[in-house]
């Protein structure tokens, strides 16, 4: 697309006329000074949680999960919430950094380098709850990787989507970290040549891989780049459709209907943007970053949020609906027992938080309000959790024989684990934000003249536009 | 690309329909005319059967093009500015897409095509899930029903192509916001309608059956036939001298990218369905596949379908050269033209449940085949309200605030 004929109604995406050396210093500076008070505070928080969180998790691997309050009834609760929520989360980096990228959305260079490491960060959470429930996870590798053995028969099970999870998982891992690798190349090569200190050099001297800026490796990297947003995009889609298959495939009301796979992946990228709404709203008003981190930006993401948000209740009208079509009585005991079963108190957790919540996103001086937004993106964590508690645990409790119907309730060791995982999470995030440079500024380069007034007939249309854009 | 930035302003602005675009609806719509006649042979379950997929196939074009104004408004598309009168064109098909509805709906009452009309023909458990269904599948309502749909599609669409022409005559950039507006309370029907009309209009075929997947399933297939069609009205008149200097390849690029997006977007949802009702055996759900598993319905079901709607457009317009072919664009909407039909043949006309010697009959593909003759005639009729409707307007939106940047649009 030419800059030179970007439309009147096209706003900036950085603010503040900012020039490309300060573009530079603005995201450099932030991690070549002492880190501040505040985010050591933060740090030595997330790293105490997170350290809590690890004692735990030995403990249970010590004693065994019948530290966990699963029954013979519900067998599936804390830990495959976790997982499914942490992998959901995980959704939105590489969403922004691929998908968008072959939308050609200019947007989202500022916030992509951010959510991709989000992203990695929520996989490695999410990988933790199947490794636990292994109960002897020294013993994994046997149950999980598919290799040529000496034990005959055994092999693992290839028609479970739990083994095709490892598979999506890992390959998502995988192609995610090379990903937000190759994109931190560039940037990491300004860090390095900025560097004073030898172990500085040093550091970000290998991690830019000997990059010098030349036309060459410029071409190299950009081809890199779409091939890699091109093989990341069916990732993203197919990983949540697998984890959706854990459940889909089985005969259970509540678990088995066909939609699960759309409905799972769409879940993920609402409850992963809300996720990177709460990181990067903190993140741009501690780190100063309201020029590039706009409140266009929020906007944008915001609209996502209200999009997927009502197709993930279009999802639950259309599941209820089905039930009642479908003449099953189970389908339709499991959906009634969801609204007015003794879990109902989580159904209506999830569908405020979800469906509602997000509504208020239909008005644009609440779209454009961070506190607002702020406060909704936790609401929309909440209700994405509760979801997946829903789906699993209600479904699971009333079972086939009513003599077996029993109730769930988790105990200290799944919940401390579960805040745990969010310990591990932000002390990666505080180190990212410490070590990388937190905003793709190579990038955001490339499109610091988008939108902007240019001469003084531009000038003249673009602040009537602006002056419309307030009606709209 | 060698073309360069060039722009040439001098295209005609004023649009008569070309007599051979003309000549080929007509001949198309005699086709179908003919088709339709000529399938009554096989009984009115036969001809309606292939009115109804006529129908559909049409009606999901006019819905393709309210969605793609409204979700490109959404989302600040400004590629689509030079050619956006093409679907603002399609949605005037609305009326006549009413017109050929109330066909079905004749059908509805005079035929057996839709099963759950003569709940008394079902045996036992059948009879019981039919009779379950009555509250939502029973005459009155679904007539109720297609007027609030119509009303819906015709009233929105009435007033966000109201504001484009409002746009041409005083170039106030208000009516973008206006319609920005317009297009999100749109979409929330636009949601809810396609995922109820699929299942009144095409699930309810099959009224024991259920999937929760058959709303945005059928939205796939209106999608992908969508962008085909748009491709192949473009070409149309590009032939005849019109947009042929303001829509070019990179447009095209982008129609072609669109392409393979949504036959990949159908071929998930297709795959998902399948596979999970495959995978968990429950008899309720795998009676509509068994009717396809075995004997001649297998091929068309599983073999041509998905190469069809997916494996042609995905392989053919994967690498950017082939997208930027202008030409090759136009054959594989063609086929995906040709897949949509394939798509709703195989779901309409076998019937699980067919008696031998009962009314409901369970149609084999070679005895069923030329209905694509009656489903061409929708198109030819299509074609014709759009060409009709272009005339209208003036052909370029010049004052739309994405003009410029729709000109130069290049990837």
């Amino acid at each position: 697309m030419s800059g030179n004929a970007c439309s009147p109604l096209r706003e900036p995406l950085v603010l503040g006329g900012k020039k490309l050396g300060d573009i530079t210093q603005d995201v450099c500076g932030s991690i070549e000074g002492k880190p501040s008070t505040l985010w050591w505070f933060g740090f030595l928080l997330a790293l105490t949680v997170a350290g809590i969180g690890a004692a735990t998790m030995g403990y249970q691997i010590y004693t065994g999960i019948g530290t966990w309050g699963l029954n013979k009834t519900v067998g599936w609760a804390f830990d495959i919430t976790n997982f499914v929520f942490w992998v959901g989360i995980g959704h939105a980096g590489t969403l922004i950094s691929a998908i968008l990228c072959l939308f050609r959305q200019k947007w989202r260079t500022s916030v992509n380098r951010s959510a991709e490491a989000m992203t990695i960060f929520a996989v490695i959470c999410a990988a933790i709850f199947p490794f636990i429930h292994m109960g002897r996870p020294w013993f994994g590798a046997f149950w999980a990787l598919p290799y040529p053995n000496f034990r005959g028969p055994l092999w693992v099970n290839f028609r479970s989507p739990l083994l095709w999870d490892v598979f999506a998982i890992s390959t998502y891992f995988t192609i995610s970290l090379v990903f937000w690798f190759i994109g931190l190349i560039p940037d990491n090569a300004t860090v390095r040549d900025r560097a004073k200190h030898w172990l500085r050099r040093a550091f970000y001297g290998t991690v830019s891989l000997g990059w010098d800026g030349s036309v060459k490796k410029w071409n190299h990297y950009e081809t890199a780049y779409l091939i890699f947003a091109g093989l990341s995009t069916p990732l993203v889609v197919s990983v949540h459709t697998i984890v959706s298959m854990d459940f889909a495939t089985s005969v259970i009301p509540g678990w088995h209907t066909t939609i699960f796979p759309p409905y799972f992946v769409i879940g993920a990228i609402f409850s992963g943007f809300a996720m990177v709404q709460t990181l990067l709203l903190v993140a741009r008003k501690t780190m100063r970053l309201e020029s590039y981190i706009t409140v266009n930006h929020l906007e944008v993401m915001a609209k996502i949020i209200l999009l997927t948000g009502s197709l993930v209740g279009l999802a639950y009208g259309t599941e209820f609906f089905i039930a009642w079509y479908s003449g099953s009585q189970y389908e339709q005991f499991a959906f009634i027992n969801r609204a007015t079963g003794p879990f109902s108190w989580a159904y209506w957790i999830m569908v405020s938080c979800n469906v509602l919540s997000p509504q208020v996103l239909w008005f644009r001086a609440l779209r454009r309000n961070p506190v607002v937004l702020f406060i909704m993106s936790i609401f929309v964590n909440i209700g994405m959790w509760f979801e997946r508690f829903v789906i699993i645990v209600t479904s699971l409790h009333r079972d086939f024989l009513p003599s077996s119907w029993s109730y769930y309730t988790p105990t200290w060791v799944e919940a401390v684990t579960f805040i745990g995982t969010f310990g591990i999470f932000f002390t990666c995030f505080f180190l990212f934000i410490r070590l990388l440079p937190a905003i793709a500024f190579g990038e955001v380069k490339g499109v610091m003249k988008w939108g902007q007034p240019k001469g003084h007939s531009h000038d003249a249309g673009h602040s009537h536009a602006h002056g419309e854009v307030k009606h709209a | 690309m060698s073309e360069g930035h060039e722009v040439h302003h001098d295209e005609p602005s004023t649009f008569t329909a070309p007599a051979p675009v003309k000549s080929l609806a007509i001949g198309l719509m005699a086709l179908g005319g003919v088709g339709f006649g000529l399938s009554w042979i096989g009984g009115a379950n036969m001809a309606w059967s292939g009115w109804l997929i006529g129908s559909w196939i049409a009606l999901g074009f006019a819905l393709f093009g309210i969605f793609f104004i409204a979700s490109t408004s959404l989302a600040n598309g400004a590629w689509p500015a030079v050619l956006k009168r093409v679907p603002e064109a399609m949605t005037r098909y609305f009326p006549v897409a009413a017109l050929t509805i109330g066909g079905v709906a004749i059908g509805l009452l005079t035929s057996h095509l839709y099963e759950w009309t003569h709940p008394e023909l079902q045996e036992g458990e059948h009879r019981h899930q039919v009779d379950g269904k009555s509250a939502w599948l029973n005459t009155p309502w679904w007539l109720i029903r297609t007027v609030i749909y119509f009303a819906i599609w015709i009233g929105f669409s009435w007033m966000i192509v109201g504001l484009s022409r409002k746009q041409d005559a005083d170039g106030n950039v208000k009516h973008t916001f206006t319609t920005k507006k317009l297009s999100a309370v749109f979409c929330f029907f636009f949601a809810l309608t396609v995922s109820a009309a699929s299942i009144d209009y095409i699930k309810s075929i099959e009224p024991v059956w259920f999937s929760t997947m058959f709303g945005p399933y059928q939205f796939a297939g209106i999608f992908e036939s969508g962008w085909a069609m748009l491709a192949i009205l473009l070409i149309l008149l590009r032939k005849n001298g019109y947009l042929k200097n303001v829509v070019n390849e990179n447009h095209f690029h982008n129609l072609g990218q669109w392409l393979v997006a949504s036959s990949t977007f159908w071929a998930y949802l297709w795959f998902c369905q399948f596979m999970l009702i495959w995978y968990s055996n429950i008899p309720e759900e795998t009676q509509h596949y068994f009717a396809r598993w075995e004997g001649p319905w297998f091929w068309v079901t599983f073999v041509v379908n998905p190469i069809l709607n997916w494996v042609i457009p995905f392989l053919v317009l994967l690498p950017r050269s082939n997208k930027r072919n202008i030409r090759l664009v136009g054959i594989v909407s063609v086929i995906v033209l040709i897949g949509r039909f394939v798509d709703l043949w195989q779901f309409v006309l076998p019937r699980p449940h067919a008696g031998h010697d009962g009314p409901v009959a369970h149609y084999l593909p070679l005895e069923s085949f030329g209905l694509v003759f009656v489903a061409a005639g929708f198109v030819g009729a299509f074609i014709f309200v759009v060409m009709k409707a272009l005339e209208k307007a003036p052909l370029l939106a010049k004052k739309d605030p994405f003009y410029e940047e729709s000109l130069h649009h290049h990837l």
